[in-house]
């Protein structure tokens, strides 16, 4: 009996503070990748040059916008990519090789000018999403927290498990919403910490096993596995035999009629205008997306000349790890998915953190009421800042995205450091002010201030303010505006009414 | 059945764990040659490689990588770094050791990234002056 209490405590003690590691840095993951869900809509946002409205796809006119941006990238017959428009990507984007990405209007057939757009919100959001912007270190850092929240899953269901099995009556008012909010959430836990661990920490880690299952000829685990997965589907050689190709649109029906299932995203050539041209369709099932997302995706192969079908990928002829492979991917990076799945990620991230937080102050409490000292303080202030203070630093970093001109010489430093001083700024802010509520009640003043005067100064830089996005029915773009409008008059009502608010008088005196 | 279970595991590794590798070999002819692939052996070819200088942060050369996967091209007379560029994440700058025969000429340092260090000395800033406050309220308690 006694063994079993000490091992119950012991666990206890290592929930609570492996919790408070995992908390920051998990917390911080949770809001860019709650951010992130949006990329692609984020991404075109701020691409002033990709302010039109999404095309409707019988519309599209393939022969003129590939034969314009293979003009563009010097008229190259192999290896070359086409993305088609879609809804997260209006544009249609073309690559030869590595190459950086051309971008043509789907309206007007003409070249995007993206010179200097180079989709940096949507990138940090990201880059802080995965690896708090520290390279590698990070990757590893946020790898460790995800295997940490493994732990703290299983640990926290133990606990309630016994709580349950006791009768317990949990009184704490934060433990009660921490454990609730965490149960409710524990499919998206489960999902963001398996998949956030073995993103993390198995990239980072993966040359033993590569070492060991190659018996000591390579480190690379790619180098070994990649050739066997991502197979290239053409590997014929050029006949060096000129031959006149198909049109394009031509090609694209007869794919769509010989695979009426597969959402066409890309077009790959290879040996074009050669007899042995070959155009790659490829794309994910309308009817199976989970198993045929960015790592299985679908493709019909024609020959560039006769339109003939040489070959056909289907879910029966490609491995079944691949469809496990698949189904990890998508419910981590939903590619394909609109913006219903998209909001329900929003709010189920939402909710994730403020369960994360309210697990940080069962904790925080605690300590205040059994020790009372400013060591203790201190954490606090430090948790309004992460917590809170991140809200208006991020806010504060889309103003400046649209305030700095483009061609601002070290832009993305102003924009990038503009987001780390006005968080720094928070926390020294939540110190100067004696209680925490008052201080978060001052961000969420700041927030709306820069929420608002974002929607405004992209309006001014693109000429596109909201009412000529509703005008212009260009509704990403509207929805974008008009989602930020009202955050930033909801965060500025939230803040007036934050005293009267009977639930947030429970933060008082931290 | 053990294999299977590993090779399940590791497949996620595949979309990022390859790396860019490029070296820049010297002719002794005042000229170098440039060799791009990714560390699984595939081509870069299409990949953007510049040559910028270090002094101003000009591009002194530009070309995208072709189906050889390498470029021949003359040694700068200034300081110089390389970089390669495949798309996002696969980005690679490297310094170039390289120099031309009478080493390379001075070039008056215009290149300070001003913003980065106004906004890294703020930050800190903000930071040291948080915990100047606590202290003070420690002290004043």
């Amino acid at each position: 009996m006694i063994l079993e209490n000490k091992y119950i405590k012991s666990l206890k003690i290592s929930h609570t503070y492996l919790g408070i590691f995992a908390i920051f840095f998990f917390y911080i993951s949770t809001f860019f990748g709650t951010l992130t869900v949006f990329k692609p809509y984020i991404a075109t946002w701020e691409s002033p040059s990709k302010h039109f409205q999404v095309i409707d796809k019988s519309k599209i006119n393939l022969d003129i916008m590939i034969t314009k941006g293979l003009k563009e990238l010097n008229n190259p017959t192999n290896n070359v990519t086409i993305t088609y428009p879609s809804l997260t990507e209006k544009a249609l984007g073309m690559r030869y090789g590595f190459s950086e990405n051309v971008y043509i209007n789907p309206h007007t057939n003409n070249v995007l000018p993206t010179n200097h757009e180079s989709q940096l919100l949507s990138n940090f959001f990201n880059k802080m999403h995965y690896d708090i912007n520290m390279s590698k270190v990070g990757q590893f850092l946020m790898g460790i927290t995800s295997i940490v929240m493994i732990f703290l899953t299983i640990s926290g269901i133990y606990l309630w498990l016994l709580n349950r099995k006791k009768r317990a009556v949990i009184s704490n008012f934060w433990l009660r919403w921490h454990k609730d909010l965490s149960l409710l959430m524990l499919p998206y836990i489960i999902v963001f910490s398996l998949t956030g661990a073995v993103l993390g920490i198995m990239l980072s880690l993966s040359s033993p096993f590569a070492y060991s299952a190659s018996n000591g000829i390579e480190t690379n685990m790619s180098k070994i596995v990649r050739p066997i997965i991502f197979s290239n589907p053409v590997k014929i050689k050029s006949e060096n035999v000129k031959a006149t190709m198909l049109s394009y649109s031509r090609l694209y029906d007869i794919a769509k009629i010989n695979y009426p299932i597969l959402n066409i995203s890309t077009i790959s050539l290879f040996n074009w205008n050669d007899k042995n041209a070959r155009i790659v369709f490829r794309g994910n099932l309308i009817n199976n997306r989970i198993l045929t997302s960015r790592t299985n995706r679908m493709n019909i192969v024609l020959n560039g000349e006769t339109g003939e079908v040489v070959s056909k990928a289907t879910l029966d002829n490609t491995h079944k790890v691949s469809h496990a492979l698949s189904a990890f991917y998508f419910f981590h990076f939903i590619t394909d998915e609109g913006i219903l799945v998209r909001l329900i990620y929003l709010i189920t991230g939402i909710i994730f953190a403020i369960g994360l937080v309210f697990g940080l102050f069962v904790w925080i409490e605690k300590k205040i009421k059994k020790e009372n000292n400013s060591y203790f303080n201190i954490i606090s202030k430090i948790s309004t800042a992460f917590s809170i203070g991140i809200i208006p630093a991020t806010a504060f970093t889309l103003c400046l995205y649209w305030l700095f001109p483009f061609n601002l010489e070290n832009r993305d430093s102003w924009i990038i450091g503009g987001f780390y001083s006005m968080w720094s700024f928070t926390f020294c802010y939540s110190v100067y002010k004696k209680d925490s509520i008052d201080a978060a009640k001052d961000f969420f003043y700041l927030n709306a201030i820069f929420l608002i005067s974002t929607v405004f100064l992209h309006g001014n830089t693109t000429n596109l303010f909201l009412w000529n996005s509703f005008e212009q029915s260009i509704w990403d773009i509207f929805y974008i505006d008009l989602f930020l409008l009202i955050l930033g008059i909801g965060s500025a009502f939230f803040a007036i009414k934050m005293n009267k608010i009977k639930f947030l008088n429970k933060f008082k005196g931290y | 059945m053990i294999k299977k279970i590993l090779f399940t595991l590791m497949f996620p590794l595949l979309l990022n764990a390859h790396t860019l590798i490029f070296n820049a070999l010297d002719n002794e002819d005042g000229t170098m040659e440039i060799e791009a692939m990714f560390s699984t052996g595939r081509s870069t070819e299409g990949a953007n490689f510049k040559i910028i200088s270090i002094a101003t942060s000009q591009i002194l050369y530009e070309k995208r990588i072709p189906t050889s996967g390498s470029l021949i091209v003359d040694v700068p007379k200034e300081a110089y770094t390389l970089l390669l560029d495949s798309g996002p994440g696969h980005q690679l700058e490297k310094n170039g050791d390289i120099k031309p025969k009478n080493g390379f000429q001075e070039v008056v340092i215009k290149n300070i990234n001003f913003a980065f260090y106004f906004t890294l000395i703020l930050s800190i800033l903000f930071i040291l002056l948080a915990f100047i406050l606590q202290f003070l309220k420690i002290k004043k308690n």
